[in-house]
């Protein structure tokens, strides 16, 4: 998959080089020299294990060395006087790659790229202040922040302030409303997170292969955490309590400021530094990928159980059988505590999960 | 009955969870997803008999809490027509994509794309019966994720640049959504749509607060139109639908885009009333840009040499008569807009499905000159082809025909006739070589051997081309049942 890293960094380098590279018509080969020395017949030392992927690699291996190929003879055939007749064998070779080399226009095409480039910038540029302008404008003419006469203080957030706390059982009424009165939303939020880590999954995940020098110095890096020694101690002594305080923040999230949200972000934060301190040969003791996606795709089907009951409870005019506690002890506001953890533990498993797809990934 | 809504939603959701989960086992993530697909679109069928003959509409509380307090679903007759629609067209093009998918995911992460589908569903499933607009804004970010998912899936180049170009755009917009409901929130207070929308007409009649209205109304159309692509916003749409797999083209240019068409037109007639939106100009640049999207979609189809590209330029084309349908702004001409998105849901991804087949058959080239027989070669991928290029013309007793009269006679003035009868030439202009060319006799002819078909894909074909025709024969009691839907929209 080393084509995603060459293409992704040729599509962010600039502009105007993502307007070249994308006009087929244009040969790119007079902006770039050809880079054989850096990429191109690199691939050959890069073994691939086959991981049920095989298949895949090669052809795309394959599709990465045509383009090169293609490229550069098309380069030499421009500048140089002696062409190399391997352009024909490419192209047959490969038929898959012609719609990235059609055929060759006219200079002219490019300047008129080049300015079509240019003028997308300016309308860009326009667009942008135009719309910061009337945004700016709009917020002038929206009510006062914080009067009293502002329309956002109407029966909705009356009802959630003053009758939460019999209405949901929870002291702090913020769970009560993103737990109880709008838990669908939350619980589409969760599935936000577990959308975002599905994909990170599908664009990261990648059979092991092995590592130049370089890359092996810095796996030993991840393999072993940082070898700063403060940095190790200060960690050392601060992950036992951040963790704790974490699961504070998660279980008190009916009681007082925080819940699922901030204490999940806690947690994970927590296992970031020490995967960062310690390096993976430690923190995957307790936490992997697979184990965190399977801890995250559990709690999300717990939550999904517990919102159906009291969805469907509640829409067929039924009471909820979930007692609502006394206030203020932990184990009250009916479904807020059990909700609380499920969130917390997406959260947590989501940041790392994707923290550790990031840092393993090579290109 | 009434339950029925949040169970396919559910489906969805245990579904998505479950095939993250079956990593070793490809093969059946496939089938649960496919049993999903299926039960979700025999549910909502259940429906549409229900309402058509009940009529009204529920709402469905999400807990215990009523409506400017909880979140609440709300569905009709409406509703389930577009459910049973969307899951259908989602079921049919993952059968029909099903070797495209084996060709280009790699095997090792197909669960994955089976759980980001499932995913697709379930947020058009919550934007089709959301009653709040910010459940509606949650579940656009799930689709906007998962649709830049299935785009990328093929790992290549050319789909990442397509992917990170639909999700700046994707995002920009997602931005603007947020900000006009934050608007809205800030001069009503409330989220929940009928309550905002008796605050909004109670805005409208004291004409406090106009400016902030106005630029709310403007934002949503603005973000919702980049998301459908709209004519201007459209340019992410050919790069996206043009590279992505042919499951995943499929499904985007059938059902994706379409679901924020159909949250902006609930957010028009619900929230802010069609005569405010009127009122405010934004149905007549709705109008224009859907007449322009017709000529200029046709128009750049025109000009490319990919077939893949081709056919999502027209994809923006039909995104213009939708648009054009729903800025006439009578009841007649929206059920017309609609009757159109359904039978363009039904087309587009037959198109894809029968260019994944002709591709496949032509050495892997996407250029329409490659093509030259391959529809010999391909028999169900040539038929198909020929039944959606006769669909999206207008040829009589195929869908587009049908919408096509529909959106003429509720059409109100002389600019959109001209227009369909313009952008419909245009159609056949690119559509007819194409056909042509796929059936006539190439010297390629003993070089390439003709393409086997698996049974699925001859299924695929076959029942999107059935609907199609069925569409076209017998539209009038889709049509009446939309008619009658889109009053109690």
């Amino acid at each position: 998959m080393s084509i995603i890293s060459e293409e992704g960094k040729k599509t962010l380098t600039s502009f105007s080089d993502w307007v070249s590279a994308n006009s087929p018509d244009i040969p790119a080969e007079v902006v770039y020299p050809p880079k054989k020395d850096d990429h191109g017949h690199g691939h050959d030392d890069h073994g691939h294990d086959d991981h049920g992927d095989a298949h895949c690699d090669a052809h795309e291996e394959a599709h990465e060395e045509a383009h090169e190929e293609l490229r550069s003879s098309a380069y030499e055939a421009l500048h140089a006087s002696d062409a190399p007749p391997a352009a024909p064998a490419a192209v047959t070779a490969q038929p898959k790659e012609k719609e990235t080399v059609t055929e060759e226009g006219p200079m002219t095409e490019r300047t008129f790229v080049r300015t079509l480039g240019a003028g997308y910038r300016l309308i860009a540029a326009v667009c942008g202040v135009l719309l910061a302008i009337i945004l700016l404008v709009t917020v002038a003419f929206l009510p006062r922040f914080g009067s009293a006469e502002n329309p956002a203080l109407n029966e909705v957030s009356r009802r959630y302030l003053e009758e939460g706390l019999t209405d949901t059982g929870a002291v702090n009424t913020v769970a009560g409303m993103i737990l109880d009165y709008r838990a669908f939303d939350t619980l589409g939020e969760s599935i936000v997170l577990f959308t975002a880590t599905v994909t990170v999954i599908f664009l990261l995940q990648q059979s092991r292969r092995k590592n130049d020098e370089a890359r092996a110095l810095e796996e030993e890096d991840l393999q072993q955490g940082v070898r700063s020694l403060p940095a190790r101690v200060v960690i050392g002594i601060a992950f036992p309590f951040a963790m704790l305080y974490g699961i504070y923040v998660v279980l008190n999230g009916h009681l007082s400021p925080g819940g699922g949200f901030s204490g999940g972000t806690i947690l994970g934060g927590t296992l970031i530094l020490a995967h960062l301190a310690f390096g993976e040969q430690y923190t995957q003791r307790f936490a992997t990928i697979t184990r965190c996606t399977g801890i995250l795709s559990v709690a999300l089907l717990v939550y999904m159980g517990l919102k159906s009951y009291s969805v469907l409870t509640g829409a067929n005019g039924m009471e909820s059988m979930v007692p609502l506690g006394t206030p203020g002890s932990i184990f009250s506001a009916g479904l807020i505590f059990p909700l609380n953890i499920c969130v917390g533990l997406v959260v947590a498993c989501t940041m790392f999960t994707l923290y550790s797809l990031f840092t393993k990934w090579k290109a | 009955m009434n339950n029925i809504p949040f169970i396919t939603i559910l489906l969805a959701m245990i579904g998505s969870v479950v095939t993250l989960l079956l990593n070793r086992k490809q093969k059946l993530a496939y089938i649960i997803t496919q049993l999903i697909m299926a039960a979700v679109a025999v549910l909502s069928f259940l429906l549409i008999p229900y309402f058509s003959t009940g009529g009204g509409t529920t709402t469905y509380l999400l807990g215990h809490f009523p409506s400017p307090w909880g979140n609440e679903l709300r569905f009709g007759l409406m509703e389930s027509v577009l459910a049973f629609v969307f899951s259908t067209v989602l079921f049919l093009s993952i059968i029909g994509g099903k070797s495209g998918i084996r060709d280009d995911v790699q095997s090792c992460k197909q669960h994955c794309y089976y759980s980001l589908l499932l995913l697709l569903l379930l947020s058009l499933l919550a934007l089709i019966y959301t009653n709040d607009i910010f459940t509606a804004y949650v579940f656009i970010e799930i689709n906007t994720v998962a649709s830049c998912g299935i785009v990328m899936v093929k790992e290549s180049g050319e789909t990442l640049k397509a992917t990170i170009k639909y999700l700046i755009m994707s995002l920009l917009a997602s931005g603007l959504f947020l900000i006009s409901i934050a608007l809205l929130y800030a001069i009503t207070g409330h989220l929940l749509i009928p309550a905002l929308s008796e605050a909004v007409s109670g805005l409208v009649v004291s004409g406090t607060y106009h400016w902030p209205l106005l630029a709310a109304a403007i934002l949503m159309t603005v973000s919702l139109g980049v998301k459908s692509a709209m004519f201007p916003f459209h340019v992410w749409l050919p790069d996206a639908h043009g590279t992505a797999t042919t499951a995943s083209s499929s499904i985007l240019s059938g059902v994706v885009v379409k679901g924020y068409i159909v949250l902006l037109v609930k957010i028009y007639y619900r929230v802010f009333g069609i005569e405010t939106i009127r009122s405010m100009g934004i149905l007549n640049i709705v109008f224009v840009l859907g007449i322009a999207g017709m000529i200029i979609g046709s128009i750049m189809a025109m000009k490319e040499k990919n077939l893949k590209r081709m056919i999502a330029y027209s994809s923006v084309a039909q995104i213009g008569y939708i648009y054009a349908g729903i800025g006439v702004g009578t009841w007649a001409a929206l059920a017309a807009a609609f009757f159109h998105m359904i039978v363009h849901a039904f087309t587009k991804p037959l198109l894809f499905s029968s260019a994944g087949g002709l591709i496949e058959a032509s050495g892997h080239s996407k250029l329409i000159s490659d093509m030259t027989g391959a529809g010999r070669r391909n028999k169900w991928a040539g038929i198909g082809f020929i039944i959606g290029t006769c669909s999206m013309i207008g040829v009589p007793f195929f869908g587009g025909f049908t919408s096509k009269v529909y959106l003429a006679m509720n059409s109100q003035g002389f600019i959109f006739l001209v227009a369909l009868a313009l952008s419909s030439c245009l159609n056949a202009l690119y559509y007819l070589p194409v056909a042509l060319r796929i059936f006539s006799k190439g010297e390629s002819e003993d070089i390439l051997e003709p393409a086997g078909n698996a049974s699925n894909y001859a299924l695929s074909i076959g029942c999107f081309s059935a609907i199609n025709i069925a569409l076209g024969v017998g539209g009038f009691i889709v049509f009446n049942m939309l008619t009658k839907g889109v009053e109690i929209l």
